[in-house]
């Protein structure tokens, strides 16, 4: 390669833009010229700068009025907050409900008190508790329900784990994760009323699949990864 | 169709990341998103089926950031001229490196043009490449190599002109 390497072309390789050609020819100008070198290592310090400052929209929570925006279109769906407080006293079995949970919701309350009518604070201490595979009972509204870890997820800043729920009235499945700060309930998806044992619904376990997806996650985590990452704690 | 819905929830991670590379604030980006959401819930026909969906709904985040959101917006100057910026210093590099004044860099590349901003986060934050990046933008490849290379370089230059040597002491 002939002339002056370029800003343009030294940030195009060191992001991985650039054809094998150019990419050894800029390999042995780097070699050359220490301060070539040098501002190539600006591009890549840049890269890694920005997605520490701005990179955490990922992890977030996503707010629920956004997702209530969304599936609140739908006109099988009513509007998030009437649902929570319906939920128990609806005709359950052809209907969805989705709830993205805030870590507000478990904040000091445990039990299933009205402030937190689907006993996020009990499904949170179960996650915490089981591994996959593992049912506990837990107390969902004053009564028992059968708790079950399905899987257990890595995703960046900590593990997830599927879980599923069957109550006397009513069964859920969701998703909950540990980023760093303690487990909180991030999805929750009613699969049918009042059958333990129902099947879940196709559109149940397809939120959970899709939510999974968007988290990143590729297979579960075996017996023994789980075991490594639970002992590490 | 009914999946739609969920595909979309599934997506709003990611959406919220790829509204923040149009706003500066967290709260517009959510606006933005909502924004965005509805109205392809309201024209998911028009979505070809197989191809990306992230994609697709960033297109519409745009237009309607470009249409309505960024009108009672003061100006914000498009810079692309060809300035040449000055070659940040090795010690200054240093500084950098070893200080990541986070809030610093968020205010930096706040500071700088939407266009050069929005290239900048959506390949070093989101991810993209130079082509993806051009497609999202509509402009050409040429055009988002330009703006990203000149974000990167104002971006590090801010960086040192603000950045105290470290015997300095406090900041101000």
């Amino acid at each position: 390669m002939t002339g002056k390497v370029t800003d343009e072309m030294l940030m195009a390789f060191v992001d991985g833009e650039t054809d094998e050609t150019t990419r050894a020819a800029i390999e042995r100008a780097l070699a050359a010229d220490a301060a070539l070198a040098a501002r190539a290592k600006l591009f890549h310090g840049s890269r890694t700068l920005l997605r520490e400052a701005f990179g955490d929209a990922r992890r977030e929570e996503v707010p629920p009025a956004l997702i209530e925006a969304v599936l609140g279109r739908r006109d099988n769906v009513v509007p998030l907050r009437s649902r929570i407080r319906a939920r128990f006293a609806l005709p359950l079995a052809a209907s969805l409900l989705l709830v993205v949970g805030g870590a507000g919701y478990l904040a000091g309350r445990t039990g299933a008190g009205n402030d937190d009518p689907l006993g996020r604070a009990a499904i949170a201490e179960a996650l915490s508790a089981t591994r996959s595979g593992e049912e506990r009972s837990i107390s969902l509204a004053g009564e028992s329900a059968r708790f079950e870890t399905l899987a257990t997820y890595r995703v960046e800043g900590g593990i997830c784990r599927s879980f599923d729920i069957g109550g006397a009235r009513a069964s859920l499945t969701g998703i909950g994760c540990d980023r760093g700060t303690g487990w909180t309930v991030e999805l929750t998806v009613e699969r049918s009323g009042g059958n333990a044992y129902a099947p879940a619904s196709d559109a149940a376990l397809q939120s959970v699949d899709a939510y999974l997806d968007a988290l990143g996650v590729s297979d579960p985590l075996t017996a023994d990864e789980e075991a490594g990452i639970q002992g590490r704690e | 169709m009914a999946d739609f819905g969920y595909d979309i929830v599934a997506l709003l991670p990611r959406l919220r990341g790829l509204a923040r590379t149009l706003t500066r604030s967290r709260d517009a980006a959510d606006d933005l998103v909502q924004a965005a959401c509805e109205k392809a819930l309201r024209h998911r026909e028009s979505w070809t089926p197989g191809t990306r969906l992230d994609a697709w709904l960033f297109r519409i985040m745009r237009n309607h950031w470009v249409d309505t959101m960024r009108r009672s917006r003061p100006d914000m100057p498009i810079d692309d001229g060809g300035a040449e910026m000055a070659l940040p210093t090795e010690d200054g590099r240093r500084v950098v490196e070893a200080r990541l004044a986070l809030a610093e860099v968020r205010r930096v590349a706040d500071s700088l043009p939407d266009e050069q901003r929005a290239v900048l986060l959506l390949v070093c934050v989101e991810d993209l490449t130079y082509r993806e990046a051009a497609e999202m933008l509509d402009v050409p490849i040429g055009t988002v190599m330009s703006r990203l290379a000149r974000a990167r370089v104002a971006l590090v230059a801010a960086m040192e002109g603000d950045v105290p040597a470290r015997a300095g002491g406090e900041r101000s």
